[in-house]
Formats: C-alpha cells, structure tokens, sequence
C-alpha cells in the first residue's frame, strides 16, 4: 500500500514536472512579452509559409453576409506576399471581453483580439496582465507605410496606453471614423412619426411626443429600448441629449466618470489640481461642486434619474429593461419604436431595419445639440478611438496581423473591399467619399460587414448616399480637429492595479447604479443613499484617491488649458 | 524489507493483472481529470498570469490576498447562506419529487401510458438553460408575459417577477424539478427494478395494500440509494448552479437578495478582471466547506444507519 501511494506520488510528481517543463520552454515570461517586438518587413519577395489567422470581434450578427467571397478577393490580391487565411469568430457586444480573456487563459490560438475601452475586462486592464502584445514598432515605421499614412503621431498619442510599468505604449489599432468623436443619434420609426403627424423628430419635446404616440396607438411596441443589461439611461446618456455642455464654456469636469465603469467623476480646480468626486452622483460631494462652473454649479443632481423613473412608470421602455441585452434586435425587429446607437451605424441600422419590416423607414435624431446645431467648439473630444484591434501576446503571428492591416489600410481601394466589398456587386462608389448599393441588392442579403473591428479610418471613410445630408455635416463636423476641442482629460488611461480589489468589490455595486439610471427602483433619494453606503463599504474613497493621483501626475505634463 | 514489499506488490499486480487492467481507465480517469487539477489549488495563492511558467503556476506567490476581495465584503456570508438555502431547497424537492415519481411510474400498469410519461418527464432534461431562460421570460414578463397577462383577464394586479426577490426560490425550484426530476428518478427505477419481486408478492399474500406495499417495502428498500444520492449531492451543496441561475436571472440586481450565489457573485465580481487567483480562492473555498460537509453528513447518517453511509 506505501508503495503503490509511492508510485502514484511519483507519477503525478513526473507527470508535473513533464507539463511544466513543456510550458516552460514554449511560453515566454510576462516581461519578455510585454516588449515591443521587432517587426519583420511585411512585403517579403517570397511568400512566407500559409497561416491561418483567428479572429475574434462583436458584431450584430452572427455570420456576415458574403464574407467568404470577399476574402477570397483579398486573398488572391495578397497570397504573392501575406499568404494568410482570417478566421472570424464573432459574438455578442457584452461577451467579447470575457470569450478574449477566456481564451487566452485557456491558451487557444487568437492573433487579433477586438479590445476598448467598455469591454470586460477592458483594454487598459488587458494591458495591465500583460495579455497584449506593443505595437509602437509597427507606427511610423516605413516598413509599414499604410499604418504611417492613415495613424498620425497625435491620433496614436491619445489612443496609447500605460503599462503596468507607467510607460505608454500603442497596444492596438484604434479605429474611429472620424478623428473626434462618433457623435450619437435617437434612432427611430420615421414611418411611424410620420403616420401619427410628428414628421421629423428635432428636439427632446419632439421626441417625447414620439414616445406618446407610439404608446397610444402601438400595442405590443415600446417607444424606447436601451441595453439595461449593460448600460444606463441616466445621468450620462440623458445628461448628453439635454446637452448641459452648451451650458457653460468652461470644461473643467467630464459630463460622465472618468475610470470607465466604476463612476469616479473629476474635476479640475482654478489652481490646476484635480479632485475625484467621492460621491457616486458626484455633485452631492460639496467640494466637486464648488468646482463646477456656470448654470451647472446649481443642476439638480436628481434631475435625470428622475425623467428615467418617469420614463420607467409610463412605460417608455419595458419593466424588465435589466434583462435586455438586445436594443438594435429590438428596434430592427419592431419590438421598440427608438433606440440610441452611433451617428456611424446609421447605414447599417437602417439596412437592417428596412430590411426586415416591409414599410419601415429609418429616422435619426442627432442626440448632442451643439452637433446638430452646428455650433463651434462646444463639442469636446479626448480624440480616443471607442474600438481597437490588438494583437495577444500569445499570439506568434503579430508580424504577419500587422502586415495584414497594414495592406487594408495602404490604399482606398485595399481598403474599400473589405469595408464594402466587391464594387459594382456589393457598393458603387459614389465620389471620393460616398458610396450607394447597387440597383435591386437586397439590404438584407448584401455584404455587411462592420467596420468598427478592422478597417475604420477617417482617411479612407465613405458615407452611404442614403445617409441624409443633416447626419453627413454632423460626422464630418466631429471629423474635423478645428471644429471640436481637447478635452482636460484627452490621454489620460486610468491604471486599475494599485486598486484592483477595491475595483473588484465595487464592480458588484454597479449593477444597482445600473438600475437606478434606467428608473427602475421607486424611492430614489433612498436608494441613492443605500448605493452610496456599498460603494463606500467597497472601497469607493480609496479608487477616487487613486484616480485623483493618478490624474494629478497626469496634469504635470498635460495641464489643464482652459478649454 | 522494501524489496520484499515490491515483490509483494508485482506478486499481486501479476496474480490479478486482468482485475488491475480493467481498473486502469478508471484509474487513469481519476488521475487525469481528478487528481492532476488539484495542482490548479495553488492558483488561489499566487497572482495568476496565463503566461507564466506552468500553465501559470509559475505566477508570484502572493499568500492569501485572493481570498480579500471575498471575505472582506460582508457579503460572503449572505452568499453563501443563500448557496446553502436554494441547494436545500433543490436537493430535498428534488430528492422527494425524483422518488415520488419513480414509485408512480412503477406503479404504473399500461406499458403504454408509462412510456409516454416518461418520455414527457425525460425530455425538459434535454433542454438548455437558455431555452428555459427563453421559455420563462414569455411565462413571467412584466409587461407580455402569459401569467400576467392571465392576472390581467381575471382582474388581478401584474406581478413583477423579475423585480421580485421573494418568489425566485420557489421559481427555481419548480424549473429545476420540471426539467431535471424526470430524469433524476431513472436511479430510483433502477433501484426499484432491483426489489426482489418475492417480498412483494408474500405482502400481497398477507393481504397488503398497494399503499401499504409502498410506504412499507418500496420506500424503505430505496433508502440505501435516497442516502447515497443525498450524500453525493450534500459534496456539491456550495457550488450553486451558475449555468441556471445566470441564464435564468442574468445579472438583475433587484433578484440578488436571494439568488445570490457564491458561483454568480464570483462571475460578476470578477469578469471585469480576469482574476483566475481570486476565482481559485473562492473555488477552494467551496471545495473545503463541501468536503467537510460531506464529512458531516455521511458522519450523521452512519450513526442513523451504518449501512447507508458511503464510508
């Protein structure tokens, strides 16, 4: 019996040293990874030996429509000297973080992972384990001249990111379709507005007449639909349609928190020093507030948690808004009346839904007012793309990725096979920056793929014909660097590490704030109260202390400007 | 002395080497899926990076701070007082439903109608949570859901099921019976099948009634198996059922005060991280607790009846 325990003892003992010593010699220590690597020149005169590159990125749907035949015409434009395949696996908006970090942790092959800021865990938490691979080698460097052209210095400045040793680096290709900001519409039944006498929606009074329509005479529709399963109504995106930027020309605070997720909101004070709020609903924090300039200074914190509640009891949205995750599927399906989404998804919002309800005709009302107005440098930008396209650290292909996008992005024509597709079949250019579909191509069945996880660029962008003129101006107004301004806080990444189980405990408190912003509890002020008390059980004080320091030693070398 | 001891073994192994080698795919089994995870234990003690040496064992030790985030929020006790409440709930319904029916259907006389009942019975288990997650939005909505819609005809208020805590446990409970004890109840078939058909047929002679012949032989014969099933179920009791609750109740807030479990908390405290250290705490934790309760339960059973114990 001492023996054969023994025995068993030693097997597992051999057995362990066999798969460690395997992965010791295959993988590399965090610290070899988290280096630059060396690019290789991406245009060799012999094709490198055939790989097949995994991919994987969110998407509204689950399959792109003619995805393997524009593949193939990359691939016969480029096997002479990429020689790769591209594997997609696309999942849903609030998994793709989780299906990344699960398969690096699982050790499954992924040579471009689609990482951002709102993924969980997000890029900057990514970066922070080392899971990505530094890309700085591959910008501005003539090997790769596409990258250089379409990526300029100040763009990759506010889209690089600390480092768990505080230096800053490019850890993905950011893709934005335009050098600002997206800009973000109401989008809607026109059909509907039409049929009950509203026409176009112009303003919020429009809107909620909108809403009351539809209510009266639509069973079975809710006027509005938000994704309650991760997002809030309120204060951020009510906060935005209401526009209070436009109320003050002083920008010294951020409409929403400055950390992501977790609601740390910042302001900088007259003297040039930062100050996180260290209450969630910031303005209940008297020394945030004092800093607050204009109209602002006297807001009511409430007010927009109390239109969601209002919008919550008359029936705006569904009572059960916390389980949905699906707001384009229930727009696109005639389930909701309206819903929110970027001013750049606008073509394939309304391929999707046009395609699906006979009838049906898209509206979009452009929700920030000083972008539909037109107005001058009253919308601010901290110029960081929302998507990016990393490459794992487990990845061995990170040369051959690279060279891939390097490719779509060293000409138009490169890069409008892959965004539109085959042309003549797929899209007919329209201009230098517009583009239309083909007489009779059915919008359901037509190439849609989606831009946003690989080929964005606001060098190579082309606006779908169909996109009214009002929506056109606004996305080339936020395309413009002269007619936004820099936010305080353009550069600034929030490193998580020295706070990560305080993040970690007040992460399970979100949810309830998460609630309350889509109006879903009764009795605000007590429930404002009760969140507060977890978040401070969880360590709310000690991540605002954090943020604050961290920003403070950000001021140092990018100070507050006035703008 | 050790040579004469290995001898003594290859002796044995050699005598009975046909025994041993059907023993080896167990063995093997055990070992592979078993045994050699549980170096995965040591996880909870370091800062887990995917790349270091070891499949990650290789990470910096860093003692016991992966079990902070858990213990030092008040929460854990709500956690796992609540792991410990539905799985209560789920094994005992369970157990007395999954009993209940084997006994029906045994009792069952047209081979037909048993047939049929159990194929009906069977087919829920086939079902993913995500269906029944499917299914249970159209029964419970708030605003379509077909028994507020029924309250609605009768004159009734809407219940908001999905903003109500207090009605989860007996919700779950009834899905997870439709859809698991159907199935659940073909050990108790097996068991039964397994009653010596002369003990029922000697009562019958003394004139038992089938009542009788149910409460006084089937029930008491199927003890040794409710005990083994119970203990088998008890070693999982602080594991709570991820897959059903997270489909079935997503991450709803207004549900937490009782659907809460340790495996849901763990999930949504940490998908933002990543933290594989801090979920091999919370793992191992639920691994000590289960085994003691099991320890416990199988003590508490020997001592009712020696022969249900497992050991």
């Amino acid at each position: 019996m001492k023996f054969s325990l023994k025995s068993a003892m030693a097997l597992l003992t051999a057995l362990l040293f066999i798969t460690a010593g395997c992965a010791g010699n295959g993988a590399a220590t965090p610290a070899q990874n988290t280096q630059a690597q060396e690019p290789a020149a991406p245009a060799a005169p012999a094709a490198p030996e055939r790989v097949t590159l995994e991919f994987l990125a969110p998407a509204p749907v689950t399959q792109f429509n003619d995805f393997e035949k524009v593949w193939e015409e990359v691939y016969k434009r480029t096997d002479s000297f990429l020689n790769v395949r591209v594997n997609y696996t696309l999942t849903t908006f609030d998994d793709v973080g989780q299906r990344i970090a699960l398969k690096l942790n699982a050790g499954e092959q992924l040579d471009g992972a689609f990482v951002a800021p709102w993924t969980n865990p997000s890029l900057v938490q990514m970066i922070s384990q080392g899971l990505l691979t530094n890309l700085d080698s591959y910008f501005g460097n003539p090997q790769y001249p596409g990258l250089a052209d379409c990526f300029p210095a100040d763009f990759l400045e506010a889209n690089s990111f600390l480092d768990s040793s505080g230096s800053k680096h490019v850890y993905g290709v950011p893709f934005a379709s335009s050098i600002a900001s997206t800009g973000s519409a109401l989008y809607y039944r026109k059909d509907l507005a039409e049929k009950y006498g509203i026409g176009e929606i112009t303003s919020y009074e429009t809107m909620i007449k909108y809403f009351d329509a539809i209510l009266a005479n639509e069973p079975g529709m809710y006027p509005f639909t938000i994704s309650g399963a991760i997002d809030e109504l309120a204060p951020g995106w009510l906060a935005s349609l209401y526009n209070e930027k436009s109320w003050t020309t002083d920008h010294n605070w951020k409409i929403g928190p400055l950390d992501g997720t977790n609601g740390i909101y910042v302001a900088v004070g007259d003297d040039g020093k930062a100050y996180a709020s260290r209450q969630f609903v910031p303005e209940y924090d008297p020394v945030y507030r004092a800093m607050l300039k204009g109209p602002y200074k006297d807001n009511d914190p409430l007010l927009f948690y109390n239109i969601a509640r209002e919008w919550y009891t008359k029936g705006y949205f569904e009572k059960d808004i916390l389980n949905q995750k699906d707001p384009e599927g229930q727009f696109v399906s005639g389930k909701a009346a309206s819903f929110q989404r970027g001013l750049d998804t606008y073509i394939g919002i309304a391929n999707r839904l046009e395609g699906s309800i006979a009838g049906a005709k898209i509206g979009a009302f452009i929700t920030d007012r000083d972008i539909r107005l037109n107005t001058t440098k009253n919308a601010g930008s901290d110029f960081m793309a929302w998507n990016f396209l990393a490459v794992p650290t487990t990845s061995k292909n990170a040369d051959r990725v690279m060279s891939l996008v390097n490719w779509i992005y060293e000409s138009q024509e490169n890069h409008d096979l892959l965004e539109y597709g085959i042309e003549g079949e797929h899209w007919i250019a329209d201009g230098t920056d517009k583009f239309s579909y083909p007489e009779g191509s059915d919008p359901s069945t037509n190439y849609n793929f989606t831009g946003y996880i690989l080929t964005w660029t606001p060098k190579y962008y082309r606006y779908a014909s169909d996109i009214p003129d009002n929506i056109v101006t606004a996305m080339k107004k936020l395309g413009n660097i002269e007619t936004v301004y820099k936010t305080y806080y353009a550069g600034f990444t929030f490193n998580p590490e020295p706070v990560q189980t305080e993040l970690t405990r007040m992460n399970d408190v979100v949810a309830y704030r998460r609630a309350l912003g889509c109006g879903v509890p009764e009795d605000i002020n007590a429930e404002i109260d009760r969140i507060q008390k977890l978040f401070d059980e969880a360590g709310f004080a000690k991540v605002a202390e954090e943020v604050e320091r961290q920003f403070n030693e950000f001021l140092k070398s990018n100070p507050y400007e006035g703008q | 002395m050790a040579g004469q001891k290995r001898g003594g073994f290859a002796k044995e192994i050699s005598r009975n080497k046909y025994l041993y080698l059907m023993m080896l795919p167990g063995i093997l089994f055990f070992l592979l899926f078993n045994y050699l995870p549980m170096a995965g234990l040591y996880f909870a003690f370091v800062k887990y990076h995917p790349l270091a040496p070891a499949f990650g064992l290789g990470s910096q030790f860093v003692g016991l701070k992966n079990f902070e985030y858990f213990f030092a929020s008040k929460d854990w006790l709500k956690i796992t007082a609540n792991t410990l409440f539905l799985n209560t709930v789920f094994i005992t319904s369970g157990i007395v439903v999954q009993l209940g029916l084997a006994v029906c259907l045994n009792e069952m006389t047209m081979k037909m109608a048993k047939k049929i009942s159990q194929t009906f019975m069977f087919l829920p288990n086939f079902i993913s949570w995500t269906v029944v997650s499917v299914m249970s939005i159209a029964l419970f909505s708030t605003d379509e859901g077909i028994i507020n819609h029924v309250l609605v005809l009768f004159g009734m208020t809407p219940i908001n099921f999905y903003q109500n805590a207090s009605v989860w446990p007996t919700l779950l409970a009834i899905l997870r019976i439709w859809k698991g004890a159907g199935f659940g109840s073909v050990i108790y078939l097996a068991s039964i099948a397994g009653i010596d058909a002369e003990i029922y047929e000697a009562a019958t002679i003394d004139g038992a009634s089938r009542l009788a012949r149910i409460f006084r032989i089937t029930i008491p014969m199927l003890k040794t198996t409710t005990a083994m099933l119970l203990i088998m179920n008890i070693g999982s009791i602080f594991y709570g059922d991820f897959g059903m609750i997270y489909a079935l109740i997503n991450d709803n807030p207004m549900l937490r005060s009782t659907t809460d479990v340790i495996d849901t908390y763990v999930y949504r405290a940490l998908r933002m991280y990543n933290d594989i250290g801090m979920s091999s705490a919370v793992g191992l934790f639920q691994s000590v607790i289960g085994f003691i309760t099991v320890v416990l339960a199988n003590r508490v059973i020997n001592k009712l009846d020696k022969e249900s114990a497992l050991f």
